[in-house]
């Protein structure tokens, strides 16, 4: 009799058990989809950058290094490039990486935002948005004459410590902002 | 003594002036390239012409394509006036035959010639494409930039280089000679 019970007993705790391990597997899945679902690639919203923008980016630096990559979908090399810029945005926390494109406006819909959902580009694209583009040319750099990728690097306090034109690699790019965190 | 201390405020000023003016004309070294057919072009061939343009183009870049029926227009209205159009395609992935392909398609009547190795883009420092240099016939720099200030042909509120090709020709300074505007790079072997 007590063998039974106890046998009966066993059964129950397994049954339990095994409800709770069928319960716990469901609960993970669930912890699971929704932590994918808050990974997931949110964009960016695409915004347009004046003077007085891009002297904020530039000098409000929070602490980061920055990257700033000048580009254009039309732009084949600039293309190229962006794996390596999402790359060192998704690997390197001490660089803020900023995209500027020098798209017209109007090509936001149309061209930019399409290009960063197929790319799932993880930072920030603004659209240069001044009154002649030679201002902006000059704003960024008055060597440059708007030959585009063009990258500069900004340490902490704002001030450019690298500048390429040209496609460049993240084995560059992290070269250069290590040289520049240490220096 | 105070009037001869005015005078010679005035003359160093006009030294500085004249020194600035022949610092900032740039003069290109006359050089030879082959056209797409094979046929040598120097510079000094152009000597005869009342200017030379020389345009970096490129066959892939979607700005300088962009300029492809401005450039036919431009070289077809100033030819006739006594300049000379000189098409430099400097990018390494641009091979000879494309570039002659490419000139076909576009009606190109100017020669283009084939800088291997990227030699004059560096001599000029050339860096984008479209990108023009406007050439007196001293080969000095009267014009340095661009075409034009949009690549969208409906938006161009400048038009640079007519501008400074006109005034040229009415035998006036050129008053803007240096601008910018955004391109392709050009893409150079190292």
């Amino acid at each position: 009799m007590l063998r039974s019970l106890l046998t009966q007993s066993l059964s129950v705790i397994l049954l339990l058990c095994t409800g709770c391990s069928s319960h716990n597997h469901d609960g993970n899945q669930n912890k699971e989809i929704a932590e994918n679902s808050i990974r997931q690639w949110v964009p960016y919203p695409v915004e347009l950058l004046d003077q007085k923008g891009l002297a904020r980016l530039i000098n409000e630096r929070n602490g980061k290094t920055l990257l700033l990559n000048i580009w254009a979908t039309w732009c084949q090399p600039c293309v190229e490039e962006f794996p390596d810029l999402i790359k060192l945005a998704q690997t390197d926390t001490s660089v803020e990486v900023i995209g500027i494109s020098v798209d017209y406006p109007d090509e936001i819909h149309i061209k930019v935002t399409s290009f960063l959902e197929k790319l799932k580009v993880p930072f920030k694209i603004y659209i240069a948005k001044f009154e002649k583009q030679e201002d902006f040319i000059t704003a960024i750099d008055t060597a440059w004459n708007g030959a585009i990728p063009a990258t500069s690097i900004y340490d902490r306090r704002g001030r450019k410590q690298f500048s390429r034109i040209g496609l460049g690699t993240y084995d560059l790019f992290e070269k250069r902002i290590q040289e520049i965190r240490t220096n | 003594m105070r009037n001869r201390i005015i005078a010679g405020i005035f003359l160093a000023a006009a030294c500085a002036l004249l020194l600035q003016a022949s610092e900032t004309v740039k003069k290109v070294e006359n050089f030879t390239l082959k056209d797409f057919n094979g046929t040598n072009h120097s510079l000094k061939d152009y000597a005869s012409s009342k200017a030379i343009v020389l345009m970096f183009i490129a066959t892939q870049c979607p700005v300088s394509n962009a300029y492809n029926e401005r450039m036919v227009l431009l070289y077809k209205e100033y030819a006739s006036k006594g300049i000379s159009f000189i098409g430099i395609n400097s990018n390494k992935q641009e091979p000879v035959e494309e570039i002659k392909e490419h000139a076909k398609e576009h009606g190109f009547s100017f020669p283009i010639l084939k800088d291997n190795n990227n030699v004059i883009a560096d001599k000029v420092s050339a860096s984008v494409t479209p990108e023009i240099f406007v050439l007196n016939r001293n080969l000095e720099v009267l014009y340095h930039g661009r075409i034009d200030d949009s690549r969208r042909a409906s938006d161009v509120k400048s038009h640079d280089l007519r501008a400074a090709l006109d005034a040229l020709l009415a035998g006036k300074q050129v008053a803007v000679t240096e601008t910018k505007a955004f391109g392709c790079s050009i893409k150079r072997i190292h």
